[in-house]
């Protein structure tokens, strides 16, 4: 009886502890790899999995429960060595999901001790092996952040790639280097911008030492959904402009607080094609408020197209069904 | 008279508790107040809303509390357009219904993503913010800020501030500069806890002349998230001695890891009402 009951208890948080299937691809190059071992951490980075290989068409399957993961690949052949995130990293599994990564040549870090006694990194962002120009790399202090503001970012690196922040404070950091081709500093990536990880993340600081850090990027080339949560409601819509015409180009953006800006919006759209159509996942029943906005992050600009939910006095919606089929106009902020 | 009541239905969590039971009258067309006008819960002009407010008015905020924030929750909420014009012995004032007018007593008047904004001759007393403008063009003439939490608070905004006085306020004026453009002149900014309020995202595009800032706490203090200097040229600062303005100026010197407010040039003397010459427009 009792062998029994603990066989329910195992067969019952089995049940309780649903796991998800995640399968990806590894490439280098747009080639297959097989071989490579696909490392997932979660948001502190300790190893969750570490021991799944892909298969001779660099395709991997591999079960997860729900939670918010990085995911990395690495592979060594011939005295290379090569390492790839997920660019969607951190990626919040709550379904059968698909990672794609890339691999990129692996750059080891170099430290040595600052004469002045300051803390100090310097790098270099790559792309196929040459210098990127205009990439900014942000230091963020947990993983989980990654998607959100950073602590510190870096001016644009210069025509050889080079980047420099003198008297950074000893610590545990993320860094991304990112360049949007819109030239926005904060904002979903889009097919066409160029990512990358700090191959050796969280890069620990100590006081006295210069770190050299080379980041490889890659450029992305297929769009997803930008801060993809939990969904158990849709609210679908359309942006127009103030003759009642579709707006490409927007997202809409959902937030908990009426105070739009002051934090995290819980969902935002993808950005709207020439049918103005955007749809919003909502985690949870409550009350959210919503708005549509030309740029992504940061608070809102003189020129920005911008608007509302009108519906209500201070655009807020109660959520406890889908909602389909909301309007948003948009208006030039003081134009 | 105007009564707007308070329906009390409690369900759902605190947000969304003010969003279903503060009564809320909407403005769509063009509405004008006269007289002594009260607000229990919210108004709000709706963006084809104007809203002209006549001479001696007197629009009174119910203290009421819903969330049980300490932040009286009627408001007046402007997405459209709002006109108020007060005359120098006609004001129009924007107070709360309780004798002590403490500050909070009401949340705001708030002017956000509106059409425009006019104020002139008015006076805000007891309210968490008294006025605030956000992504809109305003102008705020020959008004007073009176024991309010923020007197004034702008950001992302084409502002004209001219001639109005921000006194017992614990921040006179708060602002977090962003986008805006404008100019703040001929103020009268005393005896507040902070005479400025530089929050952050300040770049020197709005431009604070001829301003006389005394007998504050501080008479400006940057915040800690500001990193551009800031200049405040052309100022009265109640002495001709820079060393006893300096104490009253909370930047770098106070603590490293702030930027410098810049002063100098500084007025001598202060501006007096002969002195005034605010622009009819902006």
């Amino acid at each position: 009886m009792k062998y029994l009951a603990l066989i329910y208890l195992i067969f019952g948080l089995t049940g309780i502890l649903h796991s998800y299937e995640v399968k990806g691809r590894v490439v280098i190059d747009s080639k297959p790899v097989n071989g490579a071992y696909i490392n997932v951490y979660d948001q502190n980075m300790n190893v969750v999995l570490d021991s799944v290989k892909t298969n001779e068409s660099g395709y991997f399957t591999l079960n997860l429960e729900e939670g918010t993961y990085f995911f990395r690949a690495s592979y060594a052949e011939k005295n290379k060595k090569y390492v790839g995130y997920s660019g969607k990293n951190p990626v919040y599994i709550f379904q059968d999901d698909y990672i794609g990564i890339k691999l990129l040549p692996f750059y080891d870090l170099k430290i040595k001790k600052s004469k002045s006694g300051r803390s100090k990194i310097k790098g270099e962002v790559i792309f196929e092996g040459k210098p990127l120009k205009n990439a900014i790399v942000y230091f963020y202090l947990s993983g989980k952040d990654i998607k959100g503001m950073p602590y510190i970012y870096t001016m644009p690196t210069n025509k050889n790639g080079f980047f420099e922040i003198n008297d950074i404070l000893p610590g545990r950091y993320f860094l991304v280097a990112r360049k949007k081709k819109s030239e926005a500093y904060f904002g979903p990536i889009d097919e066409g911008d160029f990512i990358g990880f700090f191959q050796q993340n969280p890069i620990n600081i100590e006081k006295g030492k210069i770190y050299f850090v080379k980041i490889p990027v890659f450029k992305k080339v297929q769009d997803d959904i930008p801060n993809q949560v939990k969904a158990s409601f849709k609210i679908t819509g359309y942006a127009l402009d103030e003759s009642g015409k579709p707006v490409a180009g927007v997202y809409a953006f959902a937030y908990k607080n009426k105070e739009m800006g002051h934090e995290r919006p819980v969902s935002i759209s993808k950005k709207t094609k020439d049918d103005g159509y955007f749809e919003l996942f909502i985690p949870e029943r409550g009350v959210y408020y919503l708005g549509v906005r030309q740029f992504y992050g940061g608070t809102p600009v003189q020129g920005e197209l911008y608007g509302l939910y009108e519906e209500t006095y201070d655009h807020h919606i109660y959520v406890e069904n889908d909602v389909k089929d909301i309007k948003i106009t948009l208006r030039k902020i003081l134009k | 008279m105007r009564i707007f009541f308070l329906f009390l239905l409690f369900f759902y969590s605190t947000s969304e508790l003010l969003a279903n039971t503060l009564f809320v009258k909407e403005i769509t067309t063009e509405e004008v107040w006269k007289g002594r006008v009260f607000i229990e819960g919210i108004v709000a002009v709706k963006k084809n809303g104007k809203l002209i407010i006549e001479p001696g008015s007197k629009i009174i905020f119910k203290t009421i509390d819903v969330d049980d924030d300490g932040i009286g929750d009627s408001e007046l909420y402007v997405e459209g357009t709002i006109i108020v014009k007060g005359k120098k012995d006609l004001p129009v004032l924007f107070t709360s219904d309780n004798d002590d007018k403490l500050p909070s007593s009401w949340k705001y008047v708030m002017v956000n993503h509106a059409k425009y904004a006019y104020f002139d001759y008015a006076i805000f007393e007891g309210a968490f913010s008294g006025l605030q403008v956000h992504f809109t063009k305003a102008i705020v003439k020959n008004s007073i800020f009176r024991n309010n939490i923020d007197g004034f608070r702008f950001s992302t905004s084409i502002i004209y501030v001219c001639n109005n006085k921000m006194t017992k306020n614990r921040h006179g004026i708060r602002y977090e500069e962003r986008d805006s453009n404008g100019i703040v002149e001929f103020n009268s900014i005393f005896e507040n806890e902070i005479g400025i309020f530089p929050v952050t995202k300040c770049r020197n595009k709005v431009n604070f002349r001829y301003n006389n800032i005394e007998k504050n706490g501080y008479n400006i203090k940057v915040g800690d998230e500001q990193k551009e200097d800031l200049s405040f040229k052309n100022n009265y600062f109640g002495t001709v001695f820079e060393r006893e303005i300096r104490k009253s100026i909370y930047d770098k010197k106070f603590d490293k890891n702030l930027p410098i407010i810049n002063i100098k040039p500084v007025s001598k003397k202060p501006f007096m009402e002969c002195d005034v010459k605010c622009l009819e427009d902006f």
